[in-house]
């Protein structure tokens, strides 16, 4: 999945819950405006979004909430709770399909037809209100005979007048037979449709299985020249035996503009050909009539062939004939059918199959006792119809006596007629033989009694129905809408925390830090405890209980130490976050200097603390301006110089034990030192001595230098002179260091350097003046003890040579100005510390080493936060402050 | 030009776009005699179509794909 989706999924899920929090204010303040306005926008913008995905579904109903949402903000429709239902059902919906999404990365082709419904219902609330229902409800009413069971709601007369060839009609007709559901599809394109770049024709090129297919021009214009090119006036019509998902998802963009209808296979049952003449007379007629009465279908095929032998097959009556026989063979029980059929021979008019009813059907199957049928597959209505049948019975049975007091044979007798017909007719005649018994005992003692005994016992035997009492039509006409109530009163009712729960987590960045904070101090509280363990020791004399504490010290150190690692891990952040708006920001720049730069970017997904990667955006954004402004020359200048007239430019994070390494190397023109040391002796940053002197290297490193610019035109991009040295201000303050390398016409290549993360500091403990300071243990080179006689004075300054290296001394007594000699040890050796300051190796004088410790640095604030030289403080173990000084400002 | 228009005979190529059925219309109209030559063409944009079936040219030469040439032949005679 791509990080746009994701982003997608995760925004569009608040949206989701913004818009079900905002319906639910409304619902207490119906008439606010800000309320609906905002409802409005979040719709809007979640629709928008689900835009830039292929998501049709997601769209279309979000379009329809859009339009609705549109309609009551602007007052056209008033805000009701069928309203906020349909709406809220929406965004479930959406939410389903969200939840897809994120599962499969897709939607499944099952949600199309929902999603027209859904739509169509929003759309329907604002069009009741502008009373054009007679519109909405012909809409409605398309849709619903879309879905598979309301197919049987159609009528007769709603189906499309087909005029197919008869081989086509009859290969159609086996298809439905067969189980295949045959559909008609009319597709009208709307007219504006060319406009958003669909092509209806080619859509309808791509329909399968097509038994028959047509396009009708629907030119409204009065002639050609006012014809209207662009407006779509095609409707296509098919017939097809493709399965319905499969028609769904092909149209899945345009199901508003489909009507598809199953056509039921007697619909193709149409004879077609010459009516003017037939050699077919009524007694031919009455005698296959007859024949089909008495089951003799073998009989009736054999006659009607031979018919066929003797007329022309072209004539309409050929054609009927030919019908019959495929009726006889495919459907041999549908005696009503077939009759009729024969029956049309005597009009020479196609048969109205709207008159064959169910009860025709069922009377065929009653004739055909030796199919056994399980009674669970009979027909809705054929039970339903049972059951009244039955219960009617039961009631007549349960009726009092006569007057007389003597039940009437004819009841009883009729009763036992009723029910031997109604087991008949769900194929269960066997009970006839138990009927007729209890009904012989009935009459005999003179009770209903035995009869009701019976139909007792039998009716557990009969499936009960499963719809229950309501109007059956109903039924029929909104199962769908019925079935997603359903299924979404589930859905709000099974949202629970596990089963939807989104794999991030947004949290407060204050939370973090608090948690940071915490983490800190634990860290504290846990070295304690070596104290606490010498204390036992030297104090109290308890070894093993020493011992003790030390073994639990070790287990809380290594759950700390893996706590504080994971936190720092949250708080860790790709440096894509800022490398990620280079590639506009070179464009720009580049486009406005009018040179040619290719940009690289290399490890984008190292990953540093947060306050890292915020603490760098500033400095690289510098970093880059200058590498395209000073680093790289124009085109021409570049081709010249025999090198690519664009300008590469590298950027590069990569990790180094725990520092992040960033490089921004360019193959521009590179540094002229001499140029930087007479700016610089210009600006007065140096003296002439230092100009004479200084080495190349140093020269570059000049650029850092506050104040230094060598641009003599302060443009929009750089020349103000707080360039470079704003950089390293800016990286030195994270504990970052940053250098430059360069050579003249081959290129730049600038690093900086900066700490993982900045949470703990790890710091070497010195003693000096009975004080304890700390000093951050990344700039100390090494620790060694100097003789006092390897110190030489040079002027005022004190120095020692280091393995052939001149090293300036610093007592860190004067550097702290406290006026004290430093304490050799017994060997007259002095503890030095040598620290990298710079770039250069400096050593300062102290009294004596003690352990290095993990700290968490609290910069100092208030007064004390104006002490350049400490660069914050901590708590030890024991609770004592620990000072940490900055020998970067001390010296 | 996916329709390339001659003296009285206009050829399609490959695809016809939307882009064309302007002008394939106003070429029709100013050309009521204009053939049309579908050899080359694989398919036709709805908007072409509409035009054909609004015309009724003469089809000079039949598409050999022969999906689309079930269509044309069958709307537009």
């Amino acid at each position: 999945m791509n990080s746009l989706l994701e982003q997608f999924l995760s925004e569009a899920r608040d949206f989701l819950q913004g818009i079900g929090e905002k319906l639910m204010q409304l619902e207490s303040d119906p008439t606010s405006t800000p309320l609906m306005t905002e409802l409005f926008r979040f719709v809007h913008t979640l629709k928008g979004n689900s835009g830039l995905f292929d998501f049709p579904e997601m769209t279309r109903v979000l379009h329809a909430s859009e339009d609705l949402m549109d309609a009551v903000r602007n007052g056209r429709v008033g805000y009701s709770q069928k309203l906020a239902d349909e709406l809220l059902e929406a965004m479930d919906f959406v939410g389903v399909l969200m939840d897809e999404i994120e599962a499969e990365g897709e939607i499944g082709k099952n949600h199309a037809t929902t999603a027209t419904e859904l739509a169509q219902a929003l759309r329907s609330l604002i069009s009741d209100s502008k009373v054009s229902t007679p519109v909405a409800e012909q809409v409605s009413i398309d849709s619903f005979s879309e879905d598979g069971p309301a197919v049987k709601a159609i009528s007769w007369d709603e189906l499309p007048t087909l005029n197919l060839a008869e081989t086509v009609a009859i290969e159609l007709y086996r298809c439905a037979i067969n189980g295949d559901a045959v559909f008609w599809i009319e597709y009208t394109p709307e007219p504006e449709c060319f406009f958003k770049g669909e092509d209806p024709f080619f859509l309808a090129r791509q329909v399968p299985d097509t038994a028959w297919r047509n396009a009708i021009l629907n030119n409204t214009a009065s002639s050609l020249v006012e014809m209207d090119v662009f407006s779509s006036q095609l409707v296509f019509q098919f017939l097809t035996s493709a399965p319905a998902e499969e028609l769904d998802d092909l149209f899945r963009y345009v199901p508003d503009q489909i009507h598809r209808i199953e056509i039921p296979a007697l619909a193709f049952v149409k004879p077609i050909g010459n009516t003017d003449e037939s050699v077919i007379d009524d007694d031919f007629i009455n005698n296959t009539l007859l024949l089909l009465e008495n089951d003799d279908l073998d009989g009736v095929a054999r006659t009607i062939k031979t018919m066929l032998e003797l007329s022309a097959p072209e004539l309409w009556s050929s054609s009927a004939l030919r019908w019959v026989l495929q009726l006889i063979e495919l459907e041999p029980q549908n005696k009503a059918a077939q009759r009729l059929l024969l029956e049309s021979l005597r009009t020479l008019t196609p048969p109205d199959w709207s008159t064959l009813t169910h009860s025709v059907q069922i009377n065929s199957i009653t004739t055909n006792p030796v199919i056994s049928v399980d009674i669970s597959e009979f027909p809705e209505t054929l039970l339903r119809d049972f059951h009244t049948v039955i219960n009617a019975q039961r009631e007549i049975l349960s009726l009092p006596a006569n007057t007389s007091g003597e039940w009437s044979v004819g009841r009883l007798k009729s009763v036992a007629v009723s029910l031997i017909g109604c087991y008949r007719a769900i194929n269960q005649a066997h009970e006839v033989e138990a009927i007729d018994a209890a009904l012989q005992n009935a009459l005999a003692e003179n009770s209903p009694t035995p009869l009701l005994t019976w139909l007792e016992s039998a009716l557990t035997n009969v499936p009960e129905l499963t719809v229950t009492e309501e109007d059956p039509q109903i039924a029929t006409i909104f199962p769908v809408a019925t079935q997603n109530e359903v299924k979404f009163g589930r859905r709000v009712e099974d949202t629970t925390a596990a089963a939807t729960a989104s794999k991030t987590l947004k949290v407060d960045q204050d939370k973090i830090d608090r948690l940071m904070n915490l983490i800190g101090e634990m860290v504290v509280a846990k070295n304690a405890l070596p104290y606490l363990a010498n204390r036992a020791e030297t104090v109290f004399g308890v070894r093993d209980l020493a011992r003790e504490i030390k073994a639990q010290y070790a287990v809380i150190n290594r759950v700390a130490e893996e706590m504080q690692d994971t936190i720092m891990q949250v708080r860790m952040m790709p440096v894509s976050f800022i490398f990620q708006r280079f590639p506009r920001m070179v464009r720009d720049i580049s486009r406005k200097l009018g040179k040619e730069v290719e940009l690289v970017l290399e490890g984008e997904t190292t990953e540093a603390d947060k306050n890292i990667i915020e603490a760098l955006s500033d400095p690289l954004i510098h970093i880059v301006r200058n590498s395209l402004d000073h680093g790289l020359e124009q085109p021409d200048v570049r081709l010249a110089a025999g090198k690519n007239a664009a300008g590469k430019l590298l950027i590069r994070a990569s990790q180094e034990s725990d520092r992040v390494l960033i490089e921004i190397i360019d193959d521009g023109k590179g540094i002229n030192p001499d140029v930087i040391k007479h700016k610089a002796y210009e600006k007065g940053l140096i003296d002439e001595a230092t100009l004479e002197r200084i080495s190349d290297q140093d020269a570059v490193n000049l650029v850092f230098a506050a104040g230094f610019s060598t641009a003599d035109v302060i443009s929009d991009l750089s020349g103000r002179g707080v360039g470079m040295d704003v950089v390293r201000s800016a990286v030195e303050k994270v504990n970052g260091t940053v250098g430059i390398e360069s050579e003249v016409g081959k290129g730049t290549r600038l690093y900086l350097s900066l700490p993982l993360s900045m949470a703990v500091t790890n710091v070497m403990i010195i003693q000096s003046n009975q004080q304890i300071f700390g000093v951050p243990m990344d700039i100390v080179v090494e620790t060694v003890r100097v003789p006092s006689i390897h110190i030489q004075r040079i002027k005022q300054k004190q120095t020692t040579v280091l393995r052939g290296r001149i090293v300036p001394l610093l007592s860190l007594n004067d550097l702290l100005a406290s006026n004290v000699a430093q304490l050799p040890n017994e060997d007259n050796e002095f503890a030095t510390l040598i620290v990298r300051v710079h770039g250069e190796h400096v050593g300062i004088l102290v009294d004596e080493f003690r352990e290095t410790v993990d700290i968490i640095l609290k910069p100092m604030t208030g007064i004390l936060g104006g002490l350049a030289g400490y660069s914050g403080a901590a708590l030890l173990g024991d609770g004592s402050v620990l000072m940490v000084l900055n020998p970067r400002e001390l010296i | 030009m996916a329709i390339e228009f001659k003296k009285n005979l206009a050829v399609f190529s490959d695809f016809v776009g939307v882009e064309e059925a302007e002008a394939l219309l106003e070429w029709l109209l100013k050309n009521p005699k204009g053939k049309i030559n579908l050899a080359d063409c694989t398919h036709i944009h709805a908007s072409n179509l509409q035009v054909l079936m609004a015309v009724k040219p003469t089809i000079a030469a039949q598409s050999k794909d022969e999906d689309l040439q079930l269509w044309l032949s069958t709307l537009l005679n």
